[in-house]
């Protein structure tokens, strides 16, 4: 991926989405996404309800046709070629497992379809139901399977007609969370397993975060942001994206002074610090301060912002302060649970503050990044 | 979007030709002249003037009006207390005793009216009953009275109350109540605040499925009421079979006709009425299994007497059938076996069955292959004419299905097609088609769309996804569709005695023997119907039983919705 005139030779993308965009009447569901998605990753499309990314699947899939732009799978195009021409295979949110028919039945579908024999249909239904570890199975009726078993029957008729392309659309937001962590790591080994594309799409970023090679974060029909799951975490482009991926705190702050790659921004409390930017903005500029609650710095001592802990909250492993700043601002701040993390308690008087390093900052007001 | 409309075709073309185009030609000929034996096209109102003004038809109209009245009154009445005992006290057995309210659907209208016969006759069971007591010396008049008409009329619709307000409080769940609790209202405020108000959308259902039925009854007033209560049905088809003034009888319809809708306009609005008649009894299986909490004695007491008024008057036709006297003399002085003998003489009695048959079959298929494809078309695609279709396949359900009947009278007349089993065949299917189309509109509307989705997205074009997946999923709709509409075809009576020439239908047989000879050989007659439909309908259901285990969903529901024969 390093060497773009390497790859381009070698084969096409997987996928391609040239600026596509669907309006349903006035609604414009997807505006102008663009995509372009090598071959065997594994791509996660996060974003809240409505913001366009199941229909960004289903265009993908064929049960819908953008009204702008264009599609490829593995260089062709799909315009306008329907879902049963498509080199692509979805996973249902709801599974949609032919209710009048066996496992082996829903598995061998699309091969009984294609026209496969039958010993290739049955070896291969055979392979596939392996894959998925349920093995045995085959003549139950999906009624009779648990959710995680139904789950992985999808998976598996998906998987054994070897498309270019997996959709995932939710596949496990049915089940409940333990079964669902357990279904991530198995959808992450069979992805590595089987070497084809997914495509998954979510609303949970923590899943996102757990299972993508890269993640597109979308809002409003746009892709705002498309990056590692690092990335994302860590510099997000925009305060939406801070806010929707993971938790952020967000404060207001003016740039006070610029030097050579380093801007110092002051906030209420009157508490400076600097920030590293290649692009330091103008003085006076208005911005706003993420930062990650596990980056956030708590002391008694003074120099940084003080503030007043509203709360404690216990997570096992970590604890999280809430903390009221004198501005009347909240900030959130997460530390390991050790000894000290413990002694605090509400109403006692704390100071926070932050690495420069450790925030980005956006523009007050268009909400570009300009860290 | 027109291409979506071939296959709603076959569908469209009936219901215009067989339900819309009589309804125009009665709307017509009500404001025509009938002379010298004829319709003349001379438009005035005179129709309408005569069943306002003279005193026959008003005096008939109303007491048409108050005996419906008193039914739905009655039935409602009965049926409230009795539908929340079902829905909140029962859990256990709720399955098995909705399908004993069910029951007396699949028990022929007719003979189910004739059992009361038995009842309220002189030396019926109730003056029997009462003498034996010494309650009273002289036999008191209970049969042909407007009452007899009432109670008869109550018995006859009280099903469909019982399951409308049913469905509307089984739908409502008691978690509302619960809340309702938890925030300090007590049991009646509870009641009178939150579960009554609630369930009026099925107060108002069974209003009209038991009001507008009510406004069309023949058979009823004709065996049990007499002279003494005539209703508006007989008058109507004394002017439509004997008078054959079809100017005057298409006026008298459309009163009629205007009342129906009127009630449902006014009453209708909340009231979904392909849902009520298609999945109204879908909890069924569901609720087979729940476990229970007990009821209460004193509504057990009191649903217990429902039962028994729904199941004692066929009891009794059954009892007198075995009964060695020549009528209905309670208790039966001694026991035979001669009326079965006598009823299986006769070769009419199986001359009647095989046409009922016959025409019950080809009804089903056809009705079937009519509704499959418009249904399928209906829930998928918009197309011209939709919404009129929708709406003219709910009137039959909403108007009295004698009116059906009249309207293809009107049309076969005005066409000169002499009447055949040709035009009984087409009575019965206009007359069942609605129900056959909803249930498997129903069916399709619970169908899960991603089911076709996931089929081409494997691969599958149109036409494989059609044959792989839509159609097997489509199979348990389509058979209790038939099986419904079989069902009704068997039980028909009006729309044949008004379109037959000389062919008999069980129905008309039984009929026959009720207006001519008065002989227990008809208690056996009926208790052979009973018996013969009890058998296909366990049938039916241990089929769905074992059909379950294998098929979820959907299906099975709207087949015991099906069976549950909410037809009038």
């Amino acid at each position: 991926m390093t060497d773009d005139g390497r790859s381009a030779l070698s084969s096409p993308p997987d996928l391609e989405l040239r600026e596509v965009s669907k309006r349903f009447g006035h609604v414009v569901a997807l505006d102008a996404v663009s995509l372009l998605i090598e071959r065997g990753e594994f791509l996660t499309l996060l974003g809240p309800s409505g913001c366009g990314k199941t229909t960004t699947l289903r265009i993908v899939a064929g049960f819908e046709y953008q009204t702008a732009g264009s599609v490829r799978i593995r260089g062709e195009s799909v315009d306008g070629v329907p879902p049963y021409r498509r080199n692509a295979n979805t996973v249902f949110q709801n599974y949609a497992l032919f209710p009048h028919l066996n496992v082996f039945d829903n598995v061998a579908f699309g091969l009984r379809v294609k026209g496969l024999p039958v010993t290739e249909r049955r070896r291969a239904v055979g392979q596939a139901l392996e894959q998925v570890r349920l093995s045995g199975l085959e003549t139950r009726r999906p009624h009779e399977l648990s959710g995680g078993q139904q789950q992985r029957v999808a998976l598996a008729r998906a998987l054994v007609n070897r498309p270019a392309i997996l959709l995932l659309d939710e596949p496990l937001g049915a089940l409940d969370l333990k079964l669902r962590k357990e279904m991530q790591l198995e959808l992450k080994r069979v992805h590595r397993e089987v070497g084809i594309t997914f495509i998954y799409v979510t609303h949970d970023q923590e899943e996102a975060l757990t299972m993508s090679d890269r993640i597109a974060v979308m809002n409003a029909g746009r892709v705002v942001q498309l990056g590692s799951p690092k990335e994302i975490y860590r510099q997000p482009r925009t305060p939406f994206v801070a806010n929707f991926v993971g938790v952020s705190n967000l404060l207001e702050g003016v740039v006070c002074a610029r030097r050579d790659g380093m801007a110092t921004v002051a906030l209420p409390g009157g508490w400076r610090f600097e920030k590293p930017c290649s692009e330091p903005p103008a003085p006076d500029q208005k911005v706003l301060v993420a930062v990650r609650p596990e980056d956030v710095r708590i002391g008694g001592a003074g120099g940084e912002l003080p503030g007043e802990i509203e709360d404690v909250i216990y997570l096992g492993s970590r604890v999280t302060l809430v903390v009221r700043l004198a501005g009347g601002a909240v900030i959130h701040a997460e530390d390991a649970a050790s000894r000290t993390a413990e002694a605090y308690g509400v109403g006692d008087r704390v100071h926070v503050g932050w690495d420069g390093g450790d925030c980005v900052i956006f523009d007050h007001a268009s909400g570009r990044l300009v860290s | 979007m027109v291409l979506a409309m071939l296959p709603a075709l076959p569908v469209m073309a009936w219901v215009l030709a067989f339900i819309l185009i009589p309804m125009v030609f009665m709307a017509v000929f009500s404001l025509w002249r009938y002379h010298d034996f004829d319709l003349q096209p001379v438009w005035n109102l005179d129709n309408y003037r005569a069943v306002v003004q003279q005193p026959v038809y008003a005096r008939v109209m109303l007491r048409t009006l108050r005996i419906a009245f008193l039914v739905t009154i009655g039935c409602v009445a009965l049926a409230y207390p009795f539908a929340y005992f079902l829905a909140r006290r029962v859990h256990r057995w709720r399955g098995v005793l909705i399908i004993l309210v069910m029951i007396p659907f699949w028990t022929s209208f007719l003979v189910r009216t004739y059992a009361w016969m038995g009842i309220l006759a002189a030396n019926g069971v109730v003056n029997s009953g009462l003498r034996g007591l010494g309650v009273i010396d002289q036999p008191i008049q209970l049969l042909y009275t407007v009452g007899a008409v009432v109670i008869a009329g109550i018995y006859l619709f009280l099903p469909f109350a019982v399951l409308s307000i049913y469905t509307s409080l089984e739908k409502l769940g008691a978690s509302l109540e619960e809340a309702a609790m938890d925030l300090g209202a007590g049991p009646w405020t509870t009641f009178r605040r939150v579960t009554f108000p609630l369930s009026l959308a099925g107060i108002q259902a069974a209003v009209i499925f038991v009001f507008v039925p009510t406004l069309g009854l023949f058979v009823t007033p004709a065996l049990l009421g007499g002279a003494n209560a005539t209703m508006i049905g007989n008058l109507q088809v004394t002017i439509f079979k004997n008078s054959l003034d079809f100017a005057l009888g298409s006026a008298v319809s459309f009163v009629v006709l205007a009342i129906a809708l009127a009630t449902v306009a006014l009453l209708g609005r909340s009231v979904d009425l392909e849902r009520v008649y298609a999945g109204g009894v879908g909890q069924v299986g569901r609720t087979l299994g729940a476990v229970g909490r007990g009821g209460m004695g004193l509504f057990r007491a009191y649903a217990a007497l429902v039962y028994l008024f729904l199941f004692l008057p066929v009891i009794f036709l059954i009892l007198f059938s075995f009964s060695s006297a020549a009528g209905s003399v309670f208790p039966p002085p001694g026991y035979s076996l001669r009326w079965y003998g006598e009823a299986l003489d006769d070769p009419w009695l199986m001359n009647s069955v095989q046409n009922s048959l016959l025409i019950a079959v080809l009804a089903a298929v056809i009705a079937v292959v009519l509704a499959a494809p418009g249904a399928y078309a209906i829930v998928r695609y918009r197309f011209p004419g939709r919404g009129l279709l929708r709406q003219a396949l709910i009137v039959p359900l909403i108007i009295p299905s004698i009116m059906l009947g009249f309207g293809l009278l009107l049309l076969f007349n005005a066409l000169k097609i002499d009447l055949s089993i040709v035009t009984v065949l087409v009575g019965h299917v206009t007359y069942v088609l609605p129900y056959a189309f909803f249930v498997i509109a129903a069916q399709q509307y619970g169908f899960d769309r991603s089911l076709e989705e996931a089929a081409m997205d494997l691969g599958a074009d149109r036409l494989t996804t059609f044959r792989l997946v839509t159609l097997p999923l489509m199979v348990p709709g389509l058979v209790a569709a038939g099986l419904f509409a079989f069902t009704l075809s068997l039980d028909e009576f009006i729309i044949t005695f008004l379109l037959t020439a000389t062919t008999q239908t069980l129905p008309l047989y039984v009929w026959g023997m009720l207006r001519t000879i008065v002989s227990p050989t008809v208690n056996a007659v009926a208790t052979l119907i009973v018996v013969a439909s009890f058998v296909f309908v366990g049938g039916v259901l241990l089929i769905q039983m074992l059909v379950r285990r294998r098929v979820p969903a959907g299906g099975v529901e709207t087949e015991v919705a099906a069976s549950a024969g909410l037809a009038p």
